[in-house]
Protein backbone atom coordinates (compact mmCIF):
# COMPACT_ATOMS: atom_id res chain seq x y z
CA UNK A 1 0.00 0.00 0.00
CA UNK A 2 1.30 3.21 -0.84
CA UNK A 3 1.81 6.33 1.50
CA UNK A 4 -1.31 8.17 -0.23
CA UNK A 5 -3.35 5.48 0.32
CA UNK A 6 -2.70 4.39 3.58
CA UNK A 7 -3.78 7.79 4.45
CA UNK A 8 -6.75 8.00 2.74
CA UNK A 9 -7.26 4.71 4.45
CA UNK A 10 -6.79 6.14 7.69
CA UNK A 11 -9.35 9.33 6.28
CA UNK A 12 -11.78 7.20 5.61
CA UNK A 13 -11.84 4.16 8.03
CA UNK A 14 -9.59 4.79 11.06
CA UNK A 15 -8.05 2.04 9.55
CA UNK A 16 -5.31 1.36 12.27
CA UNK A 17 -2.95 -1.02 9.94
CA UNK A 18 -2.85 1.37 7.50
CA UNK A 19 -1.45 3.99 10.33
CA UNK A 20 0.88 0.97 11.76
CA UNK A 21 2.49 1.25 8.28
CA UNK A 22 2.85 4.97 8.19
CA UNK A 23 3.90 4.98 11.99
CA UNK A 24 6.65 2.30 11.57
CA UNK A 25 8.03 3.88 8.71
CA UNK A 26 8.32 7.65 9.24
CA UNK A 27 8.60 8.05 13.27
CA UNK A 28 12.05 6.74 13.70
CA UNK A 29 12.83 9.40 11.09
CA UNK A 30 11.00 12.12 12.44
CA UNK A 31 12.74 10.95 16.31
CA UNK A 32 16.14 11.49 14.70
CA UNK A 33 15.16 14.58 12.82
CA UNK A 34 14.11 16.13 16.54
CA UNK A 35 17.65 14.76 17.71
CA UNK A 36 19.68 16.12 15.05
CA UNK A 37 18.05 19.71 16.22
CA UNK A 38 19.19 19.21 19.79
CA UNK A 39 16.04 16.93 21.45
CA UNK A 40 17.06 14.39 24.23
CA UNK A 41 15.61 11.05 23.21
CA UNK A 42 12.71 11.32 25.21
CA UNK A 43 11.28 13.99 23.68
CA UNK A 44 12.56 13.30 20.31
CA UNK A 45 10.23 10.27 20.75
CA UNK A 46 7.72 12.24 22.19
CA UNK A 47 7.87 14.61 19.13
CA UNK A 48 7.62 12.27 16.75
CA UNK A 49 4.52 10.63 18.07
CA UNK A 50 3.19 13.97 17.97
CA UNK A 51 3.70 14.29 14.53
CA UNK A 52 2.30 11.00 13.77
CA UNK A 53 -0.85 11.50 16.26
CA UNK A 54 -1.59 14.99 14.08
CA UNK A 55 -1.57 12.24 10.52
CA UNK A 56 -3.75 10.44 12.60
CA UNK A 57 -6.20 13.15 13.41
CA UNK A 58 -5.51 15.38 10.35
CA UNK A 59 -5.86 12.61 7.73
CA UNK A 60 -9.03 14.00 6.16
CA UNK A 61 -7.25 16.91 4.93
CA UNK A 62 -4.83 15.94 2.94
CA UNK A 63 -5.07 16.10 -0.62
CA UNK A 64 -2.24 14.58 -2.80
CA UNK A 65 -2.59 17.77 -4.98
CA UNK A 66 -0.52 19.33 -2.34
CA UNK A 67 2.25 17.41 -2.39
CA UNK A 68 3.47 13.83 -1.44
CA UNK A 69 2.96 12.49 2.50
CA UNK A 70 6.72 12.95 3.11
CA UNK A 71 6.40 16.19 2.39
CA UNK A 72 3.45 16.57 4.79
CA UNK A 73 4.97 14.65 7.21
CA UNK A 74 8.16 17.03 7.22
CA UNK A 75 5.75 20.01 7.77
CA UNK A 76 4.09 18.96 10.37
CA UNK A 77 7.59 17.64 12.29
CA UNK A 78 8.98 21.32 11.11
CA UNK A 79 6.12 23.37 12.98
CA UNK A 80 6.14 21.21 15.88
CA UNK A 81 10.11 22.02 16.27
CA UNK A 82 9.74 25.33 15.83
CA UNK A 83 6.69 24.99 18.54
CA UNK A 84 7.90 22.75 21.09
CA UNK A 85 12.08 23.35 20.81
CA UNK A 86 12.88 26.25 19.59
CA UNK A 87 9.48 27.93 21.47
CA UNK A 88 8.75 30.33 19.10
CA UNK A 89 5.46 31.11 17.04
CA UNK A 90 5.10 28.52 13.62
CA UNK A 91 4.81 31.29 11.60
CA UNK A 92 4.38 29.37 8.28
CA UNK A 93 1.74 27.47 8.19
CA UNK A 94 1.44 23.87 7.14
CA UNK A 95 0.53 23.47 3.23
CA UNK A 96 -3.23 22.84 4.75
CA UNK A 97 -3.33 25.95 5.95
CA UNK A 98 -3.55 27.55 2.47
CA UNK A 99 -6.64 27.52 0.41
CA UNK A 100 -6.97 24.87 -2.01
CA UNK A 101 -4.63 25.50 -4.98
CA UNK A 102 -2.40 23.03 -6.25
CA UNK A 103 1.07 23.41 -4.82
CA UNK A 104 2.98 21.77 -7.17
CA UNK A 105 1.01 23.07 -10.20
CA UNK A 106 1.49 20.15 -12.35
CA UNK A 107 1.36 20.61 -16.19
CA UNK A 108 -1.38 18.51 -17.32
CA UNK A 109 0.57 16.91 -20.18
CA UNK A 110 3.59 15.99 -18.06
CA UNK A 111 2.03 14.32 -14.72
CA UNK A 112 5.22 13.05 -12.83
CA UNK A 113 4.05 10.36 -10.42
CA UNK A 114 4.67 11.31 -6.75
CA UNK A 115 7.83 8.63 -6.54
CA UNK A 116 9.23 9.62 -9.75
CA UNK A 117 9.58 12.91 -8.20
CA UNK A 118 11.23 11.75 -5.19
CA UNK A 119 13.91 9.92 -6.96
CA UNK A 120 14.72 13.11 -8.98
CA UNK A 121 14.57 15.11 -5.68
CA UNK A 122 17.33 12.24 -4.44
CA UNK A 123 19.70 12.15 -7.05
CA UNK A 124 19.76 15.98 -7.54
CA UNK A 125 20.37 16.23 -4.00
CA UNK A 126 23.42 13.73 -3.93
CA UNK A 127 24.56 15.65 -7.48
CA UNK A 128 25.12 18.50 -5.70
CA UNK A 129 28.71 19.88 -4.27
CA UNK A 130 29.57 18.83 -1.22
CA UNK A 131 30.05 22.43 -0.09
CA UNK A 132 26.25 22.75 -1.14
CA UNK A 133 24.49 19.22 0.16
CA UNK A 134 26.05 20.40 3.49
CA UNK A 135 24.33 23.75 4.24
CA UNK A 136 21.10 22.40 2.76
CA UNK A 137 21.19 19.49 4.93
CA UNK A 138 22.29 21.96 8.61
CA UNK A 139 19.27 23.90 7.25
CA UNK A 140 16.76 21.44 6.79
CA UNK A 141 17.50 18.97 9.01
CA UNK A 142 19.96 20.57 11.51
CA UNK A 143 17.69 23.70 11.69
CA UNK A 144 20.19 26.31 12.01
CA UNK A 145 19.69 29.54 10.68
CA UNK A 146 22.00 31.29 7.95
CA UNK A 147 24.18 33.04 10.66
CA UNK A 148 24.30 30.06 12.67
CA UNK A 149 25.33 27.57 9.56
CA UNK A 150 28.58 30.23 9.12
CA UNK A 151 29.50 30.26 12.23
CA UNK A 152 29.62 26.38 13.09
CA UNK A 153 31.48 26.38 9.16
CA UNK A 154 33.21 29.14 9.59
CA UNK A 155 32.27 31.03 6.93
CA UNK A 156 30.61 34.77 6.04
CA UNK A 157 27.25 34.73 6.02
CA UNK A 158 26.82 36.04 2.55
CA UNK A 159 28.91 32.76 1.31
CA UNK A 160 26.26 30.45 2.91
CA UNK A 161 23.36 32.48 1.59
CA UNK A 162 24.83 32.41 -1.90
CA UNK A 163 25.84 28.35 -1.27
CA UNK A 164 21.62 28.09 -0.36
CA UNK A 165 20.55 29.75 -3.21
CA UNK A 166 22.72 28.15 -6.51
CA UNK A 167 21.98 24.91 -4.38
CA UNK A 168 18.47 25.32 -4.33
CA UNK A 169 18.21 26.63 -7.76
CA UNK A 170 20.00 23.22 -9.36
CA UNK A 171 17.40 21.30 -7.31
CA UNK A 172 14.29 23.13 -8.61
CA UNK A 173 15.18 22.38 -12.25
CA UNK A 174 15.21 18.81 -11.55
CA UNK A 175 11.55 19.28 -10.37
CA UNK A 176 10.74 20.89 -13.67
CA UNK A 177 9.89 24.17 -12.23
CA UNK A 178 10.39 27.22 -14.17
CA UNK A 179 11.24 30.60 -13.46
CA UNK A 180 8.16 33.07 -14.58
CA UNK B 1 -2.61 44.48 -7.25
CA UNK B 2 0.74 42.63 -8.26
CA UNK B 3 3.44 42.10 -6.49
CA UNK B 4 6.82 42.80 -7.90
CA UNK B 5 9.68 42.26 -5.27
CA UNK B 6 10.11 38.91 -3.69
CA UNK B 7 12.33 37.82 -0.58
CA UNK B 8 15.65 36.35 -1.56
CA UNK B 9 15.17 32.32 -2.51
CA UNK B 10 17.95 31.61 0.62
CA UNK B 11 15.38 32.97 2.34
CA UNK B 12 12.51 31.24 1.47
CA UNK B 13 14.36 28.13 1.53
CA UNK B 14 15.40 28.99 5.39
CA UNK B 15 11.48 29.56 5.84
CA UNK B 16 10.84 26.32 4.32
CA UNK B 17 12.96 24.32 6.26
CA UNK B 18 11.58 26.04 10.01
CA UNK B 19 15.30 27.70 10.46
CA UNK B 20 14.17 31.08 9.61
CA UNK B 21 15.02 33.37 13.24
CA UNK B 22 11.97 34.51 14.35
CA UNK B 23 10.94 37.87 13.74
CA UNK B 24 11.98 37.56 10.10
CA UNK B 25 9.99 34.49 9.54
CA UNK B 26 6.88 36.45 10.71
CA UNK B 27 7.77 38.62 8.10
CA UNK B 28 8.13 36.08 5.07
CA UNK B 29 4.92 34.39 6.71
CA UNK B 30 3.05 37.56 5.95
CA UNK B 31 4.25 37.70 2.22
CA UNK B 32 3.61 34.11 1.84
CA UNK B 33 -0.02 34.65 2.70
CA UNK B 34 -0.58 37.28 0.07
CA UNK B 35 1.85 35.84 -2.35
CA UNK B 36 1.25 32.90 -4.75
CA UNK B 37 4.35 32.69 -6.57
CA UNK B 38 6.52 32.39 -3.11
CA UNK B 39 4.09 29.54 -1.78
CA UNK B 40 4.46 27.68 -5.03
CA UNK B 41 8.72 27.58 -4.25
CA UNK B 42 8.01 27.25 -0.44
CA UNK B 43 5.39 23.99 -1.75
CA UNK B 44 8.86 23.21 -4.15
CA UNK B 45 11.14 23.73 -1.16
CA UNK B 46 9.40 21.26 1.63
CA UNK B 47 9.91 18.64 -0.81
CA UNK B 48 13.76 19.19 -0.31
CA UNK B 49 12.80 19.09 3.51
CA UNK B 50 11.46 15.69 3.13
CA UNK B 51 13.46 13.94 0.79
CA UNK B 52 16.63 14.30 3.50
CA UNK B 53 14.31 13.19 6.17
CA UNK B 54 14.16 9.86 4.07
CA UNK B 55 18.13 10.13 3.96
CA UNK B 56 18.35 10.79 7.62
CA UNK B 57 19.12 7.28 9.48
CA UNK B 58 16.20 5.87 11.57
CA UNK B 59 16.32 6.58 15.58
CA UNK B 60 15.33 3.36 17.16
CA UNK B 61 11.93 3.60 19.47
CA UNK B 62 11.27 2.65 22.81
CA UNK B 63 7.72 2.38 23.31
CA UNK B 64 5.23 2.09 20.30
CA UNK B 65 2.27 3.36 18.89
CA UNK B 66 0.62 5.66 21.89
CA UNK B 67 -3.24 5.94 22.38
CA UNK B 68 -4.50 7.37 19.11
CA UNK B 69 -7.16 10.78 20.55
CA UNK B 70 -9.50 12.03 18.10
CA UNK B 71 -10.34 15.37 17.63
CA UNK B 72 -11.77 18.06 15.06
CA UNK B 73 -8.27 20.46 14.74
CA UNK B 74 -9.45 23.56 14.63
CA UNK B 75 -9.03 25.60 11.26
CA UNK B 76 -6.50 27.56 11.44
CA UNK B 77 -6.66 30.40 8.56
CA UNK B 78 -8.22 33.45 9.27
CA UNK B 79 -9.79 34.02 6.35
CA UNK B 80 -12.22 36.40 6.81
CA UNK B 81 -12.05 40.27 5.73
CA UNK B 82 -9.38 42.39 6.55
CA UNK B 83 -6.34 44.07 5.21
CA UNK B 84 -4.08 42.43 7.71
CA UNK B 85 -2.28 39.44 6.55
CA UNK B 86 -3.70 36.06 7.62
CA UNK B 87 -0.41 34.76 9.61
CA UNK B 88 -0.20 38.08 11.57
CA UNK B 89 -4.30 38.03 12.27
CA UNK B 90 -4.12 36.76 15.89
CA UNK B 91 -1.54 39.37 17.14
CA UNK B 92 -3.53 42.37 15.55
CA UNK B 93 -6.63 41.60 14.56
CA UNK B 94 -8.26 41.55 10.81
CA UNK B 95 -8.05 45.63 10.06
CA UNK B 96 -5.01 47.96 10.38
CA UNK B 97 -7.38 51.04 11.33
CA UNK B 98 -7.96 49.27 14.96
CA UNK B 99 -3.76 48.89 15.38
CA UNK B 100 -3.25 50.38 18.41
CA UNK B 101 -0.40 52.64 17.27
CA UNK B 102 2.07 54.63 19.66
CA UNK B 103 3.89 58.17 18.51
CA UNK B 104 7.42 57.02 17.91
CA UNK B 105 8.95 60.49 16.27
CA UNK B 106 7.22 63.16 13.60
CA UNK B 107 5.38 61.25 11.61
CA UNK B 108 6.19 57.92 12.36
CA UNK B 109 3.89 55.71 14.43
CA UNK B 110 5.10 51.87 15.46
CA UNK B 111 3.74 49.07 17.05
CA UNK B 112 5.65 46.39 18.65
CA UNK B 113 4.31 42.73 18.03
CA UNK B 114 5.63 40.48 21.01
CA UNK B 115 8.40 37.22 20.23
CA UNK B 116 9.27 34.47 22.12
CA UNK B 117 11.51 35.12 25.11
CA UNK B 118 14.91 34.02 23.05
CA UNK B 119 14.01 36.59 19.82
CA UNK B 120 17.07 38.13 19.00
CA UNK B 121 15.50 40.44 16.40
CA UNK B 122 12.50 43.23 16.83
CA UNK B 123 8.86 43.01 14.96
CA UNK B 124 6.78 45.81 14.54
CA UNK B 125 4.12 47.32 12.49
CA UNK B 126 5.37 51.06 11.19
CA UNK B 127 3.04 53.79 9.92
CA UNK B 128 4.86 56.64 8.05
CA UNK B 129 3.14 59.86 6.97
CA UNK B 130 2.87 60.07 3.38
CA UNK B 131 6.11 61.93 1.65
CA UNK B 132 8.51 61.86 4.69
CA UNK B 133 11.82 60.65 4.48
CA UNK B 134 13.23 58.35 7.46
CA UNK B 135 16.26 59.62 7.85
CA UNK B 136 19.51 57.67 6.19
CA UNK B 137 20.27 54.38 8.04
CA UNK B 138 22.58 50.96 8.03
CA UNK B 139 21.39 47.78 9.55
CA UNK B 140 23.57 45.93 11.89
CA UNK B 141 21.65 42.86 10.96
CA UNK B 142 18.86 41.77 8.52
CA UNK B 143 16.15 43.82 7.77
CA UNK B 144 13.03 42.84 6.11
CA UNK B 145 10.28 44.83 5.60
CA UNK B 146 7.02 44.06 3.96
CA UNK B 147 4.45 47.02 2.73
CA UNK B 148 0.95 46.43 4.14
CA UNK B 149 -0.62 49.83 2.79
CA UNK B 150 0.58 52.63 0.39
CA UNK B 151 4.16 52.57 -1.08
CA UNK B 152 8.01 54.22 -0.44
CA UNK B 153 10.72 54.06 -2.14
CA UNK B 154 14.59 53.83 -1.88
CA UNK B 155 17.53 53.53 -3.48
CA UNK B 156 16.52 50.44 -4.71
CA UNK B 157 13.64 51.01 -6.28
CA UNK B 158 9.79 51.48 -4.70
CA UNK B 159 7.74 49.15 -3.14
CA UNK B 160 3.95 48.58 -2.94
CA UNK B 161 1.53 46.47 -1.24
CA UNK B 162 2.71 43.15 -0.71
CA UNK B 163 5.73 43.68 -1.92
CA UNK B 164 8.92 42.59 0.21
CA UNK B 165 12.58 44.87 0.84
CA UNK B 166 15.10 42.32 1.79
CA UNK B 167 17.99 44.18 3.46
CA UNK B 168 21.39 42.84 4.56
CA UNK B 169 24.07 43.38 7.32
CA UNK B 170 25.43 46.63 5.95
CA UNK B 171 23.20 47.37 3.64
CA UNK B 172 21.87 50.99 3.76
CA UNK B 173 18.84 52.77 2.60
CA UNK B 174 16.92 55.97 3.14
CA UNK B 175 13.19 55.35 2.76
CA UNK B 176 10.73 58.21 1.58
CA UNK B 177 6.68 56.99 1.89
CA UNK B 178 4.67 57.74 -0.49
CA UNK B 179 1.93 60.43 -1.31
CA UNK B 180 -1.44 59.35 -1.11
CA UNK B 181 -1.87 57.32 2.30
CA UNK B 182 -0.10 56.88 4.91
CA UNK B 183 2.59 53.94 4.57
CA UNK B 184 2.62 51.04 6.83
CA UNK B 185 4.99 48.46 6.82
CA UNK B 186 5.44 45.17 9.05
CA UNK B 187 9.30 45.27 9.99
CA UNK B 188 11.38 42.69 11.33
CA UNK B 189 15.35 43.64 12.43
CA UNK B 190 17.81 41.61 13.63
CA UNK B 191 20.07 44.69 14.99
CA UNK B 192 19.14 48.62 15.64
CA UNK B 193 18.85 50.33 12.80
CA UNK B 194 22.25 52.72 12.78
CA UNK B 195 21.23 56.70 11.77
CA UNK B 196 24.11 58.73 10.26
CA UNK B 197 23.23 61.80 11.36
CA UNK B 198 23.75 62.85 15.24
CA UNK B 199 20.48 64.50 15.09
CA UNK B 200 18.84 61.58 14.14
CA UNK B 201 20.88 59.43 16.51
CA UNK B 202 19.79 62.05 19.57
CA UNK B 203 15.88 61.46 18.16
CA UNK B 204 16.61 57.97 18.12
CA UNK B 205 17.10 57.72 22.05
CA UNK B 206 14.21 60.36 22.91
CA UNK B 207 11.83 58.30 21.18
CA UNK B 208 12.96 55.07 21.80
CA UNK B 209 12.56 53.73 18.00
CA UNK B 210 15.35 51.76 17.48
ZN1 LIG C 1 6.51 36.43 -3.22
Amino acid sequence: MSDSDSLLQIANQKDRLAFQQLFQKYAPRVKSFMMRHGADANTAEELAQETLLAVWRKASLYSSERGSVTTWIFTIARNLRIDRLRKEEMWVELPDGYDQEASMDAQPDEVVSDEERRLNMHRALNALPRDQYQVVVLSFIDGLSHREIAERLGLPVGTVKSRIRLAYLKLRATVGAQDE
Amino acid sequence: MSIERHPALENLVSCSAGSMPEALAAVMASHISLCKRCRRELAIMETIGASLIDEVPSASLTSGIGILKDSKEPKALASGEGDVPAALRKHVGPWLKDVPWKWAGFGVWQHRIPLSGRAKASLRLIRVSPGLKLPDHGHSGSEMTLVLRGFFTDNTGSYGVGDVADMNEGDEHAPIAGLGDDCICLVASEGPMRFNSILDRVLQKLTGFD
